[in-house]
């Protein structure tokens, strides 16, 4: 009893998803008309929200990520930086990030947009950094379970910089070719089904910029 | 054709090729007398490579060997050669010329596991900077793999064994417009 108490003082805590949304995206309106746009998203479901965070909150988020240690993932698939799971973190900011991500309130509000039960308390949350020539090349992401898709980009590359999310179209299982580019936008949150079709990969990084990303999975 | 150097050294290069336990391999840098690499590498420049796309395999080009350059790795002294090296009879084997160029990569495949054998490549890739990527890496699955250096006129055999599997890593925009251009034959 002791211990779902605390659990709900915690949640009480980050429950307020005004603390940390931009109020453009609260309206009691805003999860059926995105639902609407998520669903009709080509290749596969997802959605972009732009300037989806309060500021404030995206400042302390990339302060807080630079001080993380970020460890070399180099392999045939991709190249790039990335944190351990901040499960495990020590920063105030990333553990109560992590804990709005996970809350009933986010994760229903989450739920409501793609139609997908999930659920509260239970996802993946790293960050990632990619520079010069880093890539992540097309994969699906589908794992058991896992069921959505999120990143929320705090740096901004232009097309000349590379580092797009490229999404592909598919045929039988296939991935066929890239259909759509996101350009990372800082405060930008996109989020997509994961499916044995969301075949997608992060395009090289063509200049000494940053791509720097926190990003992880919702699962049922 | 093959550099009198190796010829002599038969021995030591077979023993080093049996002695790696992991990644059984050797190495042999300015395979071919420089004359007879300059002559080969003119009739390739005239091959015509094919361009394949898979996303989620492979990019690259690639085509059947030449006649000049089938014969090449077909003659009796070079077939003798890797014979000598490897210590045991081929049995069947494909061999094609590959060219990777920026963006061009392969990926290891869940689905598809290669049945084990010996690699032989050899390298027509000039000035490469090692950090546009290419390189032919060998992985077992342990997290140890073996990463080939990329050098013109190379000679690199692999004996690649049970759940060993090959890649060609994402050639990035450092190459420019540089190729990676190498043949592999591959032998079960």
């Amino acid at each position: 009893m002791f211990i779902l108490f605390i659990a709900f003082v915690e949640e009480m805590k980050t429950l307020s998803l005004e603390e940390w949304i931009s109020p453009v995206y609260l309206a009691n309106s805003f999860p059926e008309r995105a639902k609407k746009r998520f669903i009709s998203n080509k290749p596969f479901s997802h959605l972009v929200f732009q300037q989806f965070l309060r500021s404030e909150k995206v400042v302390a988020l990339e302060k807080a990520l630079a001080k993380e240690d970020f460890h070399l993932k180099d392999a045939d698939l991709f190249t790039f930086f990335q944190t351990n799971d901040l499960v495990g973190t020590k920063n105030k900011v990333l553990q109560d990030f992590r804990a709005f991500l996970s809350s009933s309130a986010f994760t229903s509000f989450i739920s409501k947009i793609t139609n997908i039960r999930l659920v509260p308390q239970k996802i993946d949350l790293a960050g990632s950094l990619y520079t010069s020539t880093h890539h992540l090349l097309p994969h699906d992401d589908h794992l058991e379970k896992r069921k959505v898709a999120f990143m929320l980009y705090l740096t901004t590359l232009k097309k000349k910089d590379g580092g797009a999310l490229g999404l592909y179209a598919s045929e039988n299982g296939n991935a066929t070719k890239i259909v759509k580019r996101i350009q990372p936008e800082k405060n930008t949150f996109v989020f997509f089904t994961v499916s044995k079709k969301s075949f997608h990969e992060v395009e090289e990084v063509l200049s000494s910029k940053k791509r720097v990303a926190l990003s992880g999975w919702y699962y049922d | 054709m093959i550099d009198n150097y190796y010829l002599e050294n038969l021995e030591i290069i077979k023993k080093s090729f049996h002695e790696k336990k992991d990644f059984p391999h050797v190495l042999l840098f300015d395979f071919f007398d420089n004359q007879d690499y300059l002559r080969v590498k003119k009739q390739v420049g005239k091959i015509s490579l094919k361009r394949e796309k898979k996303p989620l395999f492979h990019s690259y080009a690639s085509a059947s060997l030449s006649l000049e350059l089938g014969n090449l790795f077909s003659s009796q002294e070079f077939t003798d050669f890797v014979l000598a090296v490897i210590g045991k009879k081929l049995n069947s084997s494909t061999a094609r010329i590959y060219s990777f160029s920026a963006r061009d990569y392969t990926l290891l495949n869940d689905t598809y596991n290669e049945k084990a054998g010996v690699d032989i490549l050899f390298d027509f890739t000039e000035e490469w900077d090692a950090s546009a990527g290419g390189q032919i890496t060998y992985v077992d699955g342990t997290g140890d793999a073996l990463k080939l250096p990329i050098r013109r006129n190379s000679l690199m055999i692999v004996r690649r064994q049970k759940n060993v599997q090959r890649f060609v890593k994402y050639v990035n925009h450092i190459a420019g417009k540089k190729r990676r251009l190498f043949v592999l034959v591959s032998i079960q």
